[in-house]
Formats: structure tokens, C-alpha cells, sequence
């Protein structure tokens, strides 16, 4: 045999394209020609390896997921996110210095809390108590949230006959109905178990490992520990003993059954007798209340690869579209900051601000924040994690209105504020955009008065505007991106919130100041106790120093105007993932 | 006589074994990278790499308590992700290379003897630098195979060429990307 047609025999070998009968060949040849084997080795080596950087090139899917299948499993285990569970409400820092004592109390009820976190007990722990000094008014708590069972992995196309599935991927599922209009989605249980849905389509999630199929077509894919997940269908039930399977209830006749790898067994509903095995390439319809062999269909269902394959596809797609629109905002003369996360190689520590107008020094400084994956692959965006991590940047000057927008990913509130943009150097006008330990969004912008008591070194009441908060997520949305915007503007002091395109509340600012970003940091603050730059600090409790966001910043846009809901609802629609 | 203060992976093992997410979430960054190449070139599919990669790195939280927190974590590991390797072949009847159990074993113990320790993650890195050094059609053309997931047959229908010619000419290109990655890695330090 001529070493071209060795060649041969060893690419289509790499490329999984070998009969059995090259196989034969190529073993005899490796077996005496040890070049040969080294040779196949580093065939299939490369081949294995261009396929997984084209799959994750930049080698975070599996890190991401690990974290939030993790905090899944807990949340699953505990009933709980990881919020830090509110043990104060408005208690000032004069009183909490005689509190100090109780501080140890505290952490005993913080404890009894969590024991009882699911039960219907939501009154405040410690007593609220007003307090004039407290700088800018308390954070909202965690709200309560149905716990998951579920997460949409993955999705194609997918449409949704009711609004109430409006899930995007990464979403956290309770137990319930998805009713999928048309499309493909991959549901991932707590337990393990992959559901791959294809519209139209109902099924019911009714637990970590267990789903009912009203109809439509899924596919199972039931790793170890999730064996035992079991699928119903009408008048039947399949349960897995380590498989992969098809379910298919038609519009009309049985639900049939059809077995890709390993086994399951199959029961009519009100059957006590011993359930019917299925193997490996068999499949059975359910007709007149007895099971039928019928020939098996597997390419009639959808599989992982392809569904996969056809999300990143589809990713890509959408990765182009929100580049269009990113390009037409980055024109847009009122754009003051356009952070797209694209371009910057993964050593870089700065971001570049892409706006066509932006002010010189709009240059954004990592600091601690490292590079991760964005919501496309291929798509950069940054993290924050450590208590030290932000991002700086400093956008000059007084605005009549401002419009912020951010697509992050929100992995816990740990905090009872959590940063989104803080000031670094304080005037009337200046503002905190945070999220609240309960998953608020809020604004609140110091005013005159606040500057004036700073000055004199002694912090008042109403030296804050607002604060403006909205309900923005639950411990359901962690670990998956979600779009956030407020608004601010000056001439009738309304500050409006909104989530994924949609208002979700809006109050006024009381003095109708021009909001002022200056020198800036997203995701952290950087008042420390001692610095007469933040003298109110003294006065809070110790547990609102630290403010740092933990999570994912994929976008971050400003611009000096605000923005209609029309124009926030399009933005969002091109940068959903 | 006082004891040496723990290393910093350590700490973060100890942390983790006391159930710290986010101190795990940093070892998980720390190694996941090691872990799904190791699983890359030993599957068939990446996906299916990735998959059994997370498995690994859930499998080691659960037995994280178990473990001496003073030893090196990407060793062991590594042994979780073969033995699950393992046990994914002889439960799915992973199809071996060339459809021969036999050839598979030989390849195995090929690549045993080709990879030292987590080795082959600084491959991947290597291969991402050499795909940059390939001129613009062969980049366009392993792009439209690998990223793309472009098949053989449509790709050789719109270049008016034969099936069998483009499948060499994509073998004789991850041939030279194997010896740009064996030149990278051989110049690595150690």
C-alpha cells in the first residue's frame, strides 16, 4: 500500500469516515509501523481539537455551565438563591453602634432565616426603625420565587404560544407547562436529564426528573445520575434505565416510543402489572390500551449535535444583527459610551468606547475584572467576581437627560446594594445605579441639600433624591443574561426603569438635577471609611460598604438622551441571545 | 514549630470542601480548560467533550471533601475525566477510531505516551495561535468545515471540486497544523 493511500485511510479515520474494513487495514499497519500509529495519533489529535475550538473558541461554555448547574443544585437543595438574607432593615449607624452588641443575635436569625427561607414567613427580622441618617433609604428584600426544575439550555427558533414562556436561554424553569409554537428547545432537569422539544409542542415539567408530554415530539437524553427520569404521555409512562429515547404524541393515534441507546419501560396508566421493557433500536405505539411494535424512526427526532450546531448558527446570526445595531447607536450623536466587548484581545485592560462621538478619556480601565464569554460564541464580555473588581471610565459634564443600558448577566446578589455605575467624586447630580439585595433596580441622585451636609461634614435627611426602584429580577433570573435601562431626565425629574425592553417602574427625582456620571466605575464602589471624600459612609452600617457586582458585562451603553420604550424594546430585541 | 501557610490552591480546595461556590468556580476556571481537551482528543464529538467535561468538574465538587487539599488538583482530576471516560465508552458503545476496538487501544496508549500531564490544553492554545498563521482561503476553508459544521460533499459542489481532493487537501492542513502545534509546544517552558 502506497503512503498516499495510508494517508487516506488515516483521514478518513480522523474524520470518523473509516469502514470497518479500514479500520482492519490501518490496525495492521499501526501495529508494525509505529510511525503510522504516531501519525493516526496526531491526526485524530488535531482533527478532535479544530472541532472543539470551532464549538468554543474562546473556552467558556464548560465553566459557565459548571458554576450554574452548581448554583442550580443548590438552590434545588435549599429552596434557596444565594441571596444574603436581610437581617436589618433602616437601622442607622447611631443605633447600630448600640446595636453592635445584638451582633452576634443577628447572625442567629440570619441562621433560623435560612431554615426557614421557604416557608411563608416575610415579615423583617429585626424590627425596622427610621432613621434620618441612613444615606440613601434601605434595600429591597428578596421576594420569594417558585423554585426551579429546569433549565432551557438551549433554543432554536422558538416560539412560544404563551407569553408567560417567554424564557430566554439560561432561564431557571419551575415546575409548569411550556407550550412551544414552533422551533427547537434542549430543557435540561436539575437531575440531569436533556429534553430536546420540538414544536408545536406541550410539555409539562413536573419535577427535577420528570416531564408529561401532552404533544408534539421530544427526545431524552438521561445521563447516570439521572436515571429513573420519567416522561408520561397520555395513558402512559416511560421511564429511563440509562437511555436515550424518542416520545412522539401525534394529533391523532398513540403515543409511540422509540428506544436510540439503552433501555426503558414502558406502563399504561392504571397497569399494576410489571412494566414492558423496550431496548435499543425498538419503538412502540400505545393503541386501543396495548403497546405495538412499529419500526423504529430515530432520524425523526431531533438530536443534541444537531440542535447544538443549529443554536451556535443561530447565535452567529444574531451576534451579526446586534452588531448592525450597535453600529447605527455608535453613531447616534447623543452616545456618550458604546462598550461592546468585541474587539479587545484577552490580555487587554482597557475597553474602548466605539461611540463616534465619544469624549476623550471615555476609555474604560479594567480593574481585577478579567475576560470571559459573552451571550454569542465568540463574543467577549467582562467579569466580575472578587470584592475588587470594576470597571473605570469618566464621561465629562452635566446632561439634561441620560438613558443607561447594560446587558449583564447577574450570577448573585450578594449585597445588600450591588453596583452597577457609582461616582468616584460626588456633586449635586451625582447618582447610584444599583441593584437592591432583592433584585430591585434603583436610582438615587444626590441633591444640594447632600452636598451642603457633606460640606459642613454632617449628613441629614433629604439629601438624597429618590430613591427610584422597580422590581427587575428574582433569584430565577441568575446565570442568565437580561437587559436593563433607566432613564433619567432632567426636565420633569421622571426616572424610568426597564427590564428586557419593558418598563418595569418609574418615580420622580424630586429637585430635577442634570444627572452627572464624571469619573465612574461600573460594578463596584469605591467609598472607604476614613476617606473625607465619603463622609456619610460613617454613618451606614458596615454591611452596605461593600457594593461589588457579581456577574457578567456584555454591553454597556450611555447616551444624553432618553430613549422612548420603542427604541429600548428594539435595542433589546437585537441583543437577545 | 508553626506550619507552612497553604498554597493558594489550597485555600481554594479547602474553601470549596466547605461547599464555597465561588472559590470552586475559580478552580473550575483554573482547570476546565485542561480537562475538556483532554476529552476532546479522546471523543468523537466536541459537544459530547464538553458535556462529560462538566460532568468532571460536578463529579469533583460531590467528592471534593474526600480529597488531600495539599495535593495537586489537576491530576486528580484528570482521573476523574478518564474514569468517566471510561465508563461513557462501555455504556454508549462509543464507536472507536476506525471502528476497531483494537486500533482504539493502541491509540489510546499512543496518546498516553504523546501527552504529558494536562498537555493537551497548551495544544489548544497552540492550535488557536496556528489557525492565525494559515493563509486566507485555507483559514476560510477550515472555518467553513469546523465552524461552520459545513459538509465535505457541499463544500466540494460549490468549489467545482472532488469530495476525495478537498478531504486530502483539509488532511494536509491539519497535517501542517499539527507540526506548527508540535513546534509551539516543543519551544513551550516547562
Amino acid at each position: 500500500m502506497s503512503k498516499d493511500e495510508i494517508q487516506e485511510l488515516i483521514s478518513r479515520a480522523a474524520t470518523g469516515a473509516a469502514t470497518e474494513a479500514d479500520g482492519r487495514t490501518l490496525l495492521e499497519i499501526c501495529k508494525t509501523s509505529p510511525e503510522w500509529l504516531e501519525e493516526l495519533a496526531r491526526h485524530v489529535t488535531t482533527e478532535r481539537l479544530l472541532a472543539m475550538v470551532a464549538a468554543d473558541p474562546h473556552g467558556h461554555i464548560t465553566a459557565q455551565e459548571v458554576t450554574l448547574r452548581l448554583q442550580q443544585e443548590r438552590i434545588a437543595a435549599t429552596g434557596r438563591p444565594e441571596f444574603v438574607p436581610a437581617v436589618t432593615r433602616r437601622i442607622g449607624f447611631s443605633r447600630w453602634l448600640r446595636h453592635a452588641a445584638a451582633a452576634a443575635a443577628i447572625a442567629a436569625v440570619a441562621g433560623f432565616a435560612l431554615k426557614y427561607w421557604n416557608s411563608a414567613h416575610t415579615a423583617p427580622i429585626v424590627q425596622a426603625e427610621e432613621d434620618p441618617f441612613s444615606m440613601d433609604g434601605p434595600p429591597s428584600e428578596p421576594r420569594e420565587s417558585a423554585p426551579p426544575v429546569a433549565v432551557l439550555k438551549r433554543m432554536v427558533n422558538a416560539r412560544w404560544q404563551d407569553a408567560a414562556n417567554d424564557f430566554g436561554t439560561g432561564a431557571l424553569l419551575p415546575a409548569g407547562w411550556l407550550r412551544l409554537t414552533s422551533g427547537t428547545v434542549e430543557v435540561e432537569f436539575l437531575r440531569g436529564a436533556q429534553v430536546i422539544l420540538t414544536g408545536p409542542a406541550e410539555l409539562r415539567l413536573d419535577g427535577e426528573n420528570a416531564a408529561y408530554l401532552q404533544n408534539g415530539k421530544a427526545s431524552a437524553h438521561v445521563p447516570e445520575p439521572a436515571h429513573g427520569f420519567l416522561l408520561a404521555a397520555p395513558g402512559m409512562q416511560v421511564v429511563d434505565l440509562g437511555t436515550e429515547f424518542g416520545l412522539n404524541v401525534p394529533a391523532t393515534g398513540g403515543p409511540e416510543v422509540h428506544v436510540f441507546e439503552g433501555e426503558v419501560t414502558l406502563a399504561r396508566d392504571g397497569s399494576t402489572g410489571t412494566p414492558e421493557k423496550l431496548n435499543l433500536g425498538n419503538a412502540r405505539r400505545l393503541e386501543d390500551g396495548t403497546f405495538r411494535n412499529i419500526p423504529s424512526r430515530p432520524a425523526d427526532f431531533p438530536n443534541r449535535q444537531e440542535v447544538a450546531t443549529q443554536s451556535m448558527a443561530e447565535g452567529r446570526e444574531r451576534l451579526k444583527a446586534w452588531q448592525a445595531e450597535m453600529n447605527d447607536l455608535a453613531r447616534d450623536p447623543a452616545t456618550l459610551l458604546s462598550y461592546t466587548f468585541e474587539d479587545e484581545p484577552q490580555w487587554s485592560r482597557t475597553v474602548g468606547n466605539k461611540a463616534a462621538a465619544a469624549p476623550a478619556d471615555s476609555t474604560g480601565t479594567l480593574v481585577g475584572a478579567g475576560w470571559t464569554g459573552g451571550r454569542w460564541p465568540g463574543k467577549h464580555a467582562v467579569e466580575l467576581r472578587s470584592p475588587g473588581d470594576r470597571l473605570r471610565f469618566s464621561i465629562p459634564g452635566n446632561h439634561e437627560a441620560l438613558t443607561c443600558m447594560a446587558w449583564l448577566r447577574v450570577d448573585s446578589l450578594p449585597n445588600p446594594f450591588n453596583a452597577l455605575l457609582m461616582p468616584t467624586h460626588y456633586q449635586a447630580g451625582s447618582f447610584h445605579w444599583t441593584l437592591e439585595r432583592g433584585g430591585d433596580l434603583r436610582v438615587a441622585m444626590l441633591n444640594e441639600a447632600g452636598i451642603a451636609s457633606l460640606q459642613k461634614n454632617k449628613f441629614g435627611p433629604g439629601g438624597w433624591d429618590g430613591p427610584v426602584s422597580a422590581p427587575a429580577l428574582s433569584g430565577m433570573d441568575f446565570g442568565r443574561w437580561i437587559f436593563l435601562a433607566t432613564t433619567i431626565d432632567a426636565a420633569t425629574g421622571l426616572c424610568t426603569h426597564y427590564r428586557d425592553g419593558e418598563a418595569v417602574g418609574s418615580g420622580k427625582l424630586a429637585h430635577k438635577l442634570p444627572p452627572h456620571l464624571g469619573d465612574v466605575e461600573f460594578g463596584n464602589w469605591g467609598a472607604r471609611r476614613g476617606n473625607p471624600e465619603y463622609p456619610w459612609i460613617e454613618w451606614q452600617p458596615r454591611s452596605w460598604d461593600t457594593r461589588n457586582f457579581v456577574g457578567r458585562l456584555d454591553e454597556l451603553v450611555i447616551l444624553s438622551r432618553v430613549l422612548s420604550q420603542a427604541e429600548i424594546s428594539r435595542h433589546f430585541q437585537s441583543g437577545m441571545p | 514549630m508553626s506550619e507552612n501557610p497553604p498554597s493558594e490552591e489550597t485555600a481554594l480546595i479547602q474553601a470549596a470542601q466547605r461547599g464555597d461556590l465561588a472559590a470552586f468556580s475559580v478552580l473550575v476556571e483554573r482547570h476546565h480548560g485542561s480537562i475538556r481537551a483532554c476529552l476532546a482528543v479522546r471523543m468523537n464529538h466536541a459537544l459530547e467533550a464538553e458535556d462529560l467535561a462538566q460532568e468532571t468538574l460536578i463529579v469533583a465538587f460531590r467528592k471534593l471533601p474526600e480529597i488531600d487539599a495539599t495535593r495537586p488538583l489537576g491530576p486528580w482530576l484528570r482521573g476523574v475525566a478518564l474514569n468517566l471516560l471510561a465508563n461513557y465508552r462501555r455504556k454508549f458503545r462509543a464507536i472507536p477510531v476506525g471502528a476497531s476496538e483494537e486500533l482504539q487501544g493502541l491509540l489510546d496508549a499512543q496518546m498516553a505516551v504523546d501527552f504529558r500531564e494536562a498537555d493537551e490544553s497548551s495544544r489548544m492554545g497552540a492550535l488557536r495561535d496556528c489557525l492565525e498563521t494559515l493563509d486566507g482561503a485555507a483559514r476560510a476553508l477550515i472555518h467553513e468545515r469546523y465552524t461552520d459544521g459545513a459538509r465535505l460533499e457541499d463544500m466540494a459542489r460549490r468549489l467545482g471540486r472532488k469530495t476525495s481532493a478537498l478531504s486530502m487537501q483539509l488532511h494536509r492542513l491539519r497535517g501542517l497544523l499539527a507540526a506548527c502545534i508540535e513546534k509551539k509546544t516543543a519551544s513551550m517552558p516547562a
